[in-house]
């Protein structure tokens, strides 16, 4: 009974949260204070801890609400009920695209629409770039700016994968930075 | 089935390299699906990118599901979005105990800077290239710094954002047009 609950709770926040992670927020908040599955404290230690974790922060969130409510099956199905809508979001919107990308009109309304969405882009990793070469008080951190041109030359002349470079730069900001 | 192996595995390889917020995430798309792989195109994640920001739910589980549709149909949308969960799913229960006590040192803190670093850089080349791809002409490049200037100033909703573009777009298009006609009348009347 309470996974039947749980997936329609996630259910619920997937398919009405608009905006990611942290618009999931009002409705988790919500959802504790109702079935008492975690706590406040536990919302915003999920948020700290979520910043190191993979995946997206709402899936981080129905992992651990699932594990208080009902062990491994509660946060299995936590996470496929949380991801159902935007799977069927996306499947219709992408035969929507497919259908008017080869309209000569549509691609040209598309050109311009995508110039936005990467001003978007842009200007929403600004907070991560602020938290990774600035200190709290605004000040320039010369030691991540001088591990960052490190990454940037070795990224430029060696061919790792992804994750071996992402565990040599924590490795190297741990022992740098401590 | 080798295929499909395949794709389960580039995808749950994703999911456990997704650290950080939908910019970060971005760049492992990259990494993983044009670089490594050639499986789609830097317009293709673009246009991910924004239609998820617009649907409801996680933003980078939602550019996921739209690859793998573009990848691999309805199902391939299906799988893609399990596969990219099954990862921190694991990670979480895992280290479902004893996770905050480790936050708490010091070293593992900066460890985690050293990978956000990491991540900006790669963003910031990743960027550089999709400038190059999206940023063809002079009426994208004032249409994309408004959009710069207006998030940063009014810091509106991606949704108008996107809504702005593409009436922009539409007026554009149907505005240049005419201009093309009138300026083929003269051609016409020299031929004549």
């Amino acid at each position: 009974m309470t996974l039947i609950k749980l997936f329609f709770e996630f259910l619920k926040i997937g398919a009405f949260s608009f905006g990611g992670g942290m618009a999931t927020l009002p409705y988790v908040y919500e959802m504790a204070e109702r079935t008492g599955w975690i706590e406040e404290t536990g919302i915003t230690n999920i948020l700290a801890v979520s910043q190191v974790t993979p995946g997206p922060l709402a899936c981080n969130i129905g992992t651990i609400v699932g594990m208080n409510a009902q062990g491994i099956w509660g946060a299995i199905i936590a996470n496929i009920a949380f991801v159902i809508p935007a799977i069927c979001f996306m499947g219709i919107s992408y035969r929507l695209i497919k259908k008017i990308e080869n309209n000569g009109i549509a691609s040209e309304v598309i050109k311009v629409v995508r110039a936005a969405a990467l001003a978007m882009l842009v200007t929403s990793s600004i907070t991560l770039f602020k938290s990774a070469f600035f200190t709290d008080n605004y000040s320039i951190n010369f030691k991540c700016i001088l591990l960052g041109l490190g990454i940037y030359v070795g990224t430029k002349y060696n061919k790792l994968s992804t994750i071996q470079l992402m565990l040599i730069s924590s490795i190297i900001g741990g022992i740098i930075m401590v | 089935m080798k295929k499909i192996l395949k794709f389960v595995y580039i995808f749950f390889m994703i999911g456990l390299e997704s650290l950080g917020n939908m910019s970060a995430v971005m760049v492992i798309l990259e990494e993983n699906l044009i670089k490594k792989n050639k499986l789609v195109e830097e317009e293709d994640i673009i246009d991910a990118v924004t239609l998820s920001r617009i649907g409801p739910g996680a933003i980078t589980a939602n550019a996921v599901a739209y690859l793998g549709n573009k990848i691999a149909g309805f199902w391939g949308g299906v799988l893609a979005t399990i596969c990219y969960t099954i990862a921190p799913l694991m990670v979480m229960v895992a280290i479902y105990g004893f996770l905050e006590k480790a936050l708490k040192f010091s070293f593992v803190q900066s460890a985690l800077k050293g990978c956000l670093i990491y991540i900006c850089i790669i963003f910031l080349k990743s960027t550089i290239e999709m400038g190059k791809g999206v940023l063809k002409n002079k009426f994208c490049i004032a249409i994309y710094l408004i959009a710069v200037l207006i998030e940063l100033i009014f810091k509106v909703s991606c949704i108008w954002i996107v809504a702005g573009a593409l009436i922009i777009g539409i007026i554009k298009v149907f505005f240049l047009k005419k201009k093309k006609s009138q300026l083929y009348l003269p051609y016409i009347d020299i031929i004549k």
